[in-house]
C-alpha cells in the first residue's frame, strides 16, 4: 500500500468502518512509514480533542421562548399598529370629545331654550344673558359690556 | 410506541404542550450542533429557536418511519447554512453574554504562544480551526464527532450519499490536522 491510500483509508480507520482486509494493509503500511504513523497519531489526538469538546447546553428559558415564538400571547396587539387604524382611532376620540361638548352644553340650557332648533345658537354668548345681576357671572358679563362699549 | 411519536401525533393534533415537550427533550442537541456550526451563542440560539418553529410548522410532513432527531439535524443543518446568508454586519457585532449591550464579536482564535500549552486552550484551538473548515465539511464533522451519528444518519441529514459523507469526513478531518500543525508551527516560531 502507498501513502495516498493510506491517507484516505485513514478517516474510515479512525471511525472504525474499515473492512478486515483493508485494515490489515493499512496496519502493515503504518508500521513501516513514519509520516504516515504520525499523521494517524495527530489524527487521533485531534479525534479526542473533538470528543473532549464542550457541550453547550441550551440556554435557561429556550424552551419558553420557542414556545412564546408560536403562540405569541403577549399584547393583543402588534406593536406596528396600521397607519388607517391610527387615524380611525383618533377620529373616534375627537368625535367623543365633540359630541360629550355638544350634548353638554344642550344639557346645561334652561328648560325654555333647550327645544331651540338651531345648535349653533345654543353655543352663543347670548346663553348668559339672562344670568342674575347679582351673580358672578351678571357681573362677568356686565364688565364685558362695559369693555365693548369703550 | 416510542416516546417521540406519541408526542408528535399529539402535537400534530395541536396540543402545544405535547410540542414543548418535545422540543424540551431535543432542544440540548439542536443548540449544540447550532453552536459549534456558527459558533456565536446568540446566533446559535436564533438558529435553534428557528429551527423548532419550522419543525412545529411542517410536523404534517414529518413520517413515523423516520428518526425525530435525525429529521431535527436536518432541519437545523439547512437552517444554520440559512444563517451564515446573512448580512456581514449582523455577525461583527454580537450581544454579550448577558445580551446586555453590543459588542464587536471577538476573533475565534486569539491565541498567545503561553496559552497553547494548556489543554484546554488547546480544545478551544480545535474548536476555532474547526470554525475556519468550509460549512459543508463542518456539518459533516461536528455531526460524525460531536453529535455520534452513523454515516448513514449523515447521509440522510446532509441529503448526500454515503461516499459524500465519507469523503466530507475524511476531508473535514485532513483540513484540521493541517490547520492544527499550522497553528502549533507558529507558536514555536513565535517563541524561539
Amino acid at each position: 500500500m502507498r501513502c495516498p491510500k493510506a491517507q484516505r483509508l485513514m478517516s474510515t480507520h479512525l471511525d472504525k468502518e474499515l473492512p478486515p482486509g483493508k485494515q490489515a494493509g493499512l496496519e502493515a503500511h503504518l508500521n513501516h512509514c513514519e509520516a504516515c504513523a504520525a499523521d494517524l497519531r495527530a489524527s487521533l489526538e485531534i479525534q479526542q480533542l473533538l470528543v473532549e469538546t464542550e457541550r453547550f447546553a441550551a440556554p435557561a428559558g429556550f424552551s419558553r421562548r420557542v414556545m412564546a415564538r408560536l403562540n405569541p400571547a403577549g399584547p393583543a396587539r402588534p406593536f406596528f399598529t396600521p397607519v388607517w387604524l391610527r387615524f380611525a382611532e383618533v377620529a373616534v376620540v375627537l368625535l367623543a370629545i365633540g359630541s360629550g361638548l355638544v350634548f353638554g352644553r344642550l344639557l346645561s340650557l334652561p328648560a325654555g331654550q333647550a327645544g331651540m332648533g338651531n345648535a349653533s345658537a345654543s353655543l352663543s354668548l347670548d346663553l348668559f344673558a339672562p344670568a342674575p345681576a347679582g351673580s358672578l357671572g351678571g357681573v362677568y358679563l356686565a364688565m364685558l359690556e362695559d369693555g365693548h362699549a369703550q | 410506541m416510542p416516546p417521540d411519536l406519541h408526542l408528535i401525533t399529539r402535537a400534530k393534533e395541536g396540543d402545544a404542550s405535547a410540542f414543548e415537550e418535545l422540543v424540551c427533550t431535543h432542544q440540548a442537541r439542536i443548540y449544540n450542533l447550532c453552536r459549534h456550526m456558527l459558533g456565536q451563542a446568540q446566533d446559535a440560539e436564533d438558529a435553534a429557536q428557528d429551527s423548532f418553529l419550522k419543525a412545529y410548522r411542517n410536523l404534517g410532513s414529518f413520517t413515523p418511519d423516520a428518526s425525530f432527531t435525525t429529521w431535527l439535524y436536518r432541519i437545523a443543518i439547512n437552517t444554520c447554512l440559512d444563517h451564515r446568508k446573512k448580512p456581514l454586519w449582523r455577525s461583527l457585532f454580537q450581544k454579550n453574554s448577558k445580551g446586555e449591550e453590543f459588542m464587536l464579536a471577538e476573533p475565534a482564535h486569539c491565541f498567545t504562544p503561553e496559552r497553547l500549552y494548556e489543554a484546554k486552550q488547546l480544545r478551544e484551538l480545535v474548536q476555532a480551526c474547526l470554525a475556519r473548515l468550509p460549512v459543508k465539511l463542518r456539518a459533516a464533522l461536528v455531526l460524525k464527532e460531536l453529535e455520534g451519528c452513523s454515516y448513514e444518519e449523515i447521509a440522510e441529514i446532509l441529503d448526500v450519499s454515503l461516499g459524500t459523507v465519507k469523503s466530507r469526513i475524511s476531508r473535514a478531518r485532513e483540513e484540521l490536522r493541517q490547520m492544527m500543525r499550522k497553528s502549533t508551527e507558529q507558536k514555536s516560531g513565535t517563541i524561539v
